[in-house]
């Protein structure tokens, strides 16, 4: 009887833990960097308005300090937090390239783990915004073998900088530093939208019921998602009398029944450039947060620059398509900068 | 090797890509079995629960797109590894994750309290208001230990503080979060 107690109240304990804030599991995870990158930009911050300062009193010679790798802001630093200031490197390396620099700001290595914080920013005009992306088009190089990522952290809006933190670890537990890290970028995107659309050009109650149809098969496709079937697949022609774009960049180009499933084919312009993409649900209005999931089918156009992309929901024959409604996000672009950003430096504490 | 941004990994799971979960188990996959393990403590059932879970991330993404992918990943396993502990038998209980819920019974748990569901869930609702009016070093600490099951000195080491500072401010998190509780009137 007391062993049973003893299992209820574990059970009512876990019940309440499991129900904890998301924010504060995440705040759990990322505890330790989120305190780094909090005193970092507190750090940045002490930077700028140390230059603003030399610059304002026409102080001569912050080219030489800086080049000696100690700013007036790493005095103020060490003042302010003394530990941290002793952990974080400055790196005084970077490159202009169209208009745009691109710089290390500083560097921190614990034991296998090196945490490279890198800005950029236009410095002639508003390319960069909080939605800049490198699109994969990042690379990072070291003579080991590591795994490496880099994300962006923050959008200054006041100094229209946008700030990258690229994490380095060794795979095993040997210590990182003594190597060195050329980081570099080719081109990003930035000014991106997401645009939410309920398509309601497409009347689900007059889907046309024999649309053109054409067979591909597993080679001619970009992807496939969400089904095992395999071999070929009937899909839709190309209509040009239903096609409408709900956003620049993305046009409904066809949709119908197909042997009982409906199916919508999207066209997203130029993917490889601008990462145009996005997806489209069923919704059952007769039920809260219950979708249908599409099976996928995408293809490379002619060109291959655009991608058909087509969803097909298989709902059976006796569907009756009042209950469902369609809800689709798109995230487009038409910012493309490019250039040829690279800083090489060593991956050492001070 | 290049680990993949969140987004990315969210936008692979979209387009129903495989790949998607190849991305997911490099990036999460280590912290999810940590999760697991100290809930299950051993190591086949960890395997099934992890694979679960990956199963569950591609089911609901889409539609879901979380915020935070580490956070909703890892509440996942967590969810999984506690059903299947609570369903294996008594020779494949876990002594340290027993403990770990007794350590809190005297300070959240009461007899009313495992009986009644609303009361559970309010009392949910009063845990979280107080753990945000904790200082964010307690708070952390606090899920660290309870929600991601993490021994002390794992906690320790990671937080660059003793083992002895981490008892303390758990100690006294527990006895303010019971006060707090009866202040409120959800315990006597």
């Amino acid at each position: 009887m007391k062993s049973e107690l003893v299992e209820k109240r574990r059970e009512a304990l876990e019940q309440i833990i499991s129900g904890l804030d998301e924010t504060y599991i995440t705040e759990a995870i990322d505890y330790k960097s989120n305190k780094e990158t909090i005193l970092f930009w507190r750090y940045l911050k002490k930077v700028a308005v140390a230059m603003l300062m030399v610059s304002i009193l026409g102080i001569s010679g912050i080219t030489v300090v800086a080049a000696c790798g100690y700013t007036p802001a790493m005095e103020i630093l060490s003042k302010l937090y003394p530990d941290f200031a002793k952990r974080i490197k400055p790196v005084n390396e970077s490159c202009i390239d169209n208009d745009i620099e691109m710089k290390v700001e500083g560097i921190y290595i614990e034991d296998n783990v090196a945490k490279v914080y890198i800005s950029m920013r236009d410095l002639t005009s508003d390319r960069i915004d909080e939605t800049i992306d490198l699109f994969d088009s990042y690379s990072i190089h070291t003579d080991g073998a590591q795994i490496g990522s880099c994300e962006f952290v923050e959008y200054d809006a006041v100094n229209k900088m946008a700030y990258f933190l690229i994490e380095l670890q060794n795979e095993k537990d040997n210590p990182i530093k003594g190597k060195y890290m050329t980081f570099s970028v080719s081109r990003f995107l930035s000014h991106k939208l997401t645009t939410d659309s309920n398509l309601l050009e497409i009347n689900l109650d007059e889907v046309p019921l024999n649309p053109e149809i054409r067979n591909v098969g597993d080679e001619q496709l970009r992807f496939r998602g969400g089904s095992n079937d395999g071999g070929r697949y009937n899909i839709l022609q190309y209509n040009n009398t239903q096609a409408f774009s709900p956003v620049e960049g993305v046009q409904i180009t066809a949709w119908g029944i197909i042997e009982d499933e409906l199916h919508i084919q999207v066209y997203y312009e130029d993917i490889l450039t601008f990462d145009n993409h996005g997806y489209i649900l069923l919704k059952d209005l007769n039920a809260e947060d219950k979708y249908v999931y599409p099976k996928t089918y995408a293809y490379f156009d002619s060109d291959n620059v655009g991608s058909y992309e087509e969803y097909v929901f298989d709902l059976g024959s006796e569907t009756d398509w009042n209950t469902y409604s369609l809800e689709a996000r798109f995230w487009t672009c038409t910012n493309l900068t490019e250039g040829n950003w690279k800083v090489t430096f060593p991956i050492e504490n001070k | 090797v290049k680990v993949l941004e969140d987004r990315l990994i969210i936008k692979l799971f979209y387009e129903r890509s495989e790949k998607a979960i190849d991305e997911l188990a490099k990036k999460y996959g280590k912290l999810c079995k940590a999760v697991s393990f100290r809930i299950i403590g051993n190591e086949q059932d960890v395997e099934e629960c992890i694979n679960d879970t990956y199963l569950a991330v591609w089911n609901t993404i889409p539609p879901q797109h979380p915020e935070h992918l580490s956070a909703y990943c890892v509440a996942i396993t967590r969810n999984q590894s506690i059903k299947r502990y609570r369903s294996n038998t008594s020779k494949k209980r876990n002594s340290y994750y027993d403990a770990l819920l007794d350590e809190m019974s005297e300070y959240l748990a009461s007899d009313i309290l495992v009986e009644d569901e609303i009361l559970l869930k309010e009392m949910g609702e009063y845990i979280n208001e107080f753990l945000w009016k904790c200082k964010q070093i307690d708070r952390v600490i606090f899920v660290k230990r309870y929600w991601f099951c993490m021994e002390i000195g794992e906690i320790s080491k990671e937080l660059k503080v003793s083992d002895n500072y981490v008892k303390v401010h758990l100690h006294r998190t527990r006895e303010k979060c019971k006060d707090y509780l009866r202040k409120e009137g959800i315990m006597s």
